[in-house]
């Protein structure tokens, strides 16, 4: 919605605005007598100008990623504009100041309100979308420009009430007595007016929904196009510093392999889940725990890396933390004995939760490390029978498989962290 | 493959020179490097004049990135074989790319071995996929997901299918897998290149909904 140029925007109602009126106060001067040809070719141009204005909006519009009921709903507004202004036709000169007001007022409130929408779409209430102190990443200097829509929106509000009460007071005037409809076709024109405009927010606010879906994760490509945009770029600007404090980092350990492949392994996990859109410091789920211990593992042991794949997730309740410890015990063992890479794979389904930790390496033999087997049968096995749960070894001349498996059940009130050592 | 004399013929498409050196470097001797490209027009010139094996590309370049490539050269020349190489792990990029007819995924923290064996697999025709794409894969059509639930079209994974999945998302390799479900590994690629049918013919829409939707909820 910011992409539209501003210049174009605010000069051509001006345009609009200047000549209607000095083409009004001419019409006036000359039609004072009661020539009514100057006030006709003021309506008609008027009129013109209102549907040309339209027009090219609509165009600016299309070109810019509205979607098609947008411009409809602008198109709709015009015709019904123009429509009521030839019910108005009685006095040409009301006519002009309506179409202007009309005009005008349309011009000023269509942008704020799309992006109220664009707001509310981000996750504003709708009175955080107006005043525009949305919740959440705040970009220092946003109060202006909403102060800015604001303003834009009254000043767009009262010309539309002013249009409705220049039209009103013609009929009123007039048409009592040429129509004798008056005050139906009023009651219409208002009615007519409302369900645009309702039919113009709710297109706006689907076509936002959809805008986002398809483009906030590209959103680094190009103009922003929303609020959500903009903060996901002032996120990305900040990422891409931490990025570049990672690189500078690696070109001064340069001689130090090991810290190189840590340096570069750590700010991949943080870019990896700022991109998913996780947040990696809080686990409350069963994945971002167990992301989280495979992290802790793979900081323990510098070079080590674990690869995790998940599908399906579930809260961290006492079961999903027995067996994230569980898993780590694993992956420290796979990675001190077998090496990298490690893999991960949880597997989550209705309430079924199946945890393999995968090494590539020869596979260790449990019967000859007396210690490791201790580890394995305390630190694993118990902590998953404990909660109910099984732990399995599979270990063959292609690697060693820990196969963690629990069914979720409610979670027994005693011993909230069973196995905890 | 890998004892038939002649090297397999390779396009490297990258838009990041330093990457598509490193990458060139570390498979040079194994392969046969029959050109590089790095901007989508670039490649799909340099593609249909070296009618390479494979293309192993990126997905993510300005343009329309891996799919733009793929699209346009299959249009010509319908049996060139696909491999993306990517450093992304957004699931609708990766779909993306399979579904515009890449015959593999791999990340681009691969070994050098197990990159050259991703591009001997391909160019045989065998599917390759990660164990990040099984994953993928697994919960695209699992109960989660719109996938065949909305569709009636699609078909669902057969059990057997899903068994050769989560084995691939566990860490094995074919040949292990087909080890431990004891069928050949001729089976395991079957099932996995009818996955692969089956995903390229699910829905766009769903599958982008899907993906915007694990996003959030991961």
């Amino acid at each position: 919605m910011s992409a539209l140029p501003a210049p174009t925007l605010r000069r051509l109602p001006a345009i609009a605005a200047v000549s209607s009126c000095l083409a009004l106060a001419a019409a006036l001067l000359v039609g004072s007598g009661g020539t009514p040809i100057p006030a006709y070719a003021l309506g008609g141009a008027a009129l013109s100008l209102l549907l040309v204005e339209v027009g090219r909006r609509a165009i600016q519009m299309m070109r810019f990623g509205f979607g098609a009921e947008v411009v409809l709903t602008l198109l709709a507004l015009a015709v019904l504009g123009a429509g009521w202004s030839v019910v108005v036709a009685a006095h040409l000169e009301y006519l002009t100041i309506f179409g202007l007001l009309f005009l005008v007022g349309v011009s000023l409130v269509v942008r704020p309100l799309l992006e109220t929408q664009v707001r509310i779409a981000a996750g504003a209430t709708p009175w955080q979308a107006f005043t525009g102190r949305s919740a959440g990443r705040g970009e220092g200097g946003g109060a202006r420009p909403i102060l800015r829509e604001q303003g834009s929106l009254l000043l767009g509000v009262f010309c539309l009430l002013a249009a409705g009460r220049v039209a009103t007071g013609t009929l009123d005037a007039y048409s009592t007595g040429m129509f004798g409809l008056g005050g139906v076709t009023v009651a219409f024109g208002l009615m007519g007016m409302l369900a645009a405009g309702a039919a113009g927010w709710f297109a706006g606010a689907s076509h936002v929904r959809g805008h986002d879906h398809r483009e906030s994760r590209g959103g680094a490509l190009g103009q922003p196009r929303t609020t959500t945009e903009r903060d996901e770029q002032v996120v990305a600007a900040h990422l891409h510093d931490s990025v570049l404090q990672t690189l500078a980092l690696i070109q001064r350990s340069s001689t130090d392999p090991t810290r190189v492949g840590q340096l570069a392994r750590q700010q991949e996990r943080s870019l990896r889940a700022w991109l998913a859109g996780r947040d990696d410091t809080t686990a409350t789920s069963l994945p971002g725990a167990l992301r989280a211990a495979a992290q802790d593992v793979e900081d323990e042991h510098p070079g080590a890396v674990i690869e995790i794949v998940v599908v399906g997730t579930a809260l961290l309740d006492r079961s999903a933390d027995a067996m994230v410890r569980a898993a780590r015990e694993a992956m420290r063992n796979a990675v001190r004995h077998a090496g990298s890479p490690v893999r991960v794979f949880l597997e989550i389904e209705d309430g079924r939760r199946e945890l393999f930790v995968r090494d590539t390496g020869s596979g260790f033999s449990l019967d000859a490390v007396d210690e490791a087997r201790r580890g394995v049968r305390d630190a694993i096995i118990g902590r998953m029978e404990h909660v109910g749960g099984t732990a399995e070894i599979e270990s063959g001349p292609t690697g060693t498989d820990v196969i963690l498996r629990s069914e979720h059940s409610g979670a027994t009130p005693d011993d909230p962290f069973g196995g905890r050592t | 493959m890998t004892e038939r004399a002649p090297k397999r013929t390779v396009v490297l498409v990258d838009d990041h020179q330093l990457f598509r050196a490193g990458v060139r470097a570390e498979i040079a001797e194994r392969v046969s490097i029959v050109g590089v490209a790095g901007s989508v027009e670039e490649a799909v010139s340099v593609v249909l004049k070296a009618a390479p094996d494979v293309v192993v590309l990126d997905v993510h370049m300005p343009d329309g990135g891996g799919v733009a490539v793929i699209e346009r050269v299959l249009a010509q020349r319908p049996r060139q074989m696909f491999l993306a190489l990517t450093v992304s792990d957004a699931p609708e990029d990766v779909i993306a790319v399979v579904r515009a007819g890449a015959r593999g995924y791999v990340e681009k923290s691969i070994s050098t071995d197990a990159l050259v064996a991703a591009i001997e697999s391909v160019a045989a025709g065998e599917p390759v996929f990660s164990p990040r794409l099984a994953g993928f894969v697994l919960e695209a059509f699992s109960g989660n997901a719109p996938i065949g639930a909305v569709d009636p079209e699609v078909e669902q994974l057969t059990q057997r299918e899903r068994e050769v999945l989560r084995l691939i998302a566990r860490g094995y390799a074919y040949k292990q897998a087909a080890l431990k479900l004891e069928i050949s590994p001729r089976t395991v690629e079957s099932h996995v290149s009818s996955v692969l049918r089956k995903l390229q013919l699910s829905s766009r829409h769903e599958l982008a909904h899907w993906a915007t939707r694990r996003g959030l909820a991961d």
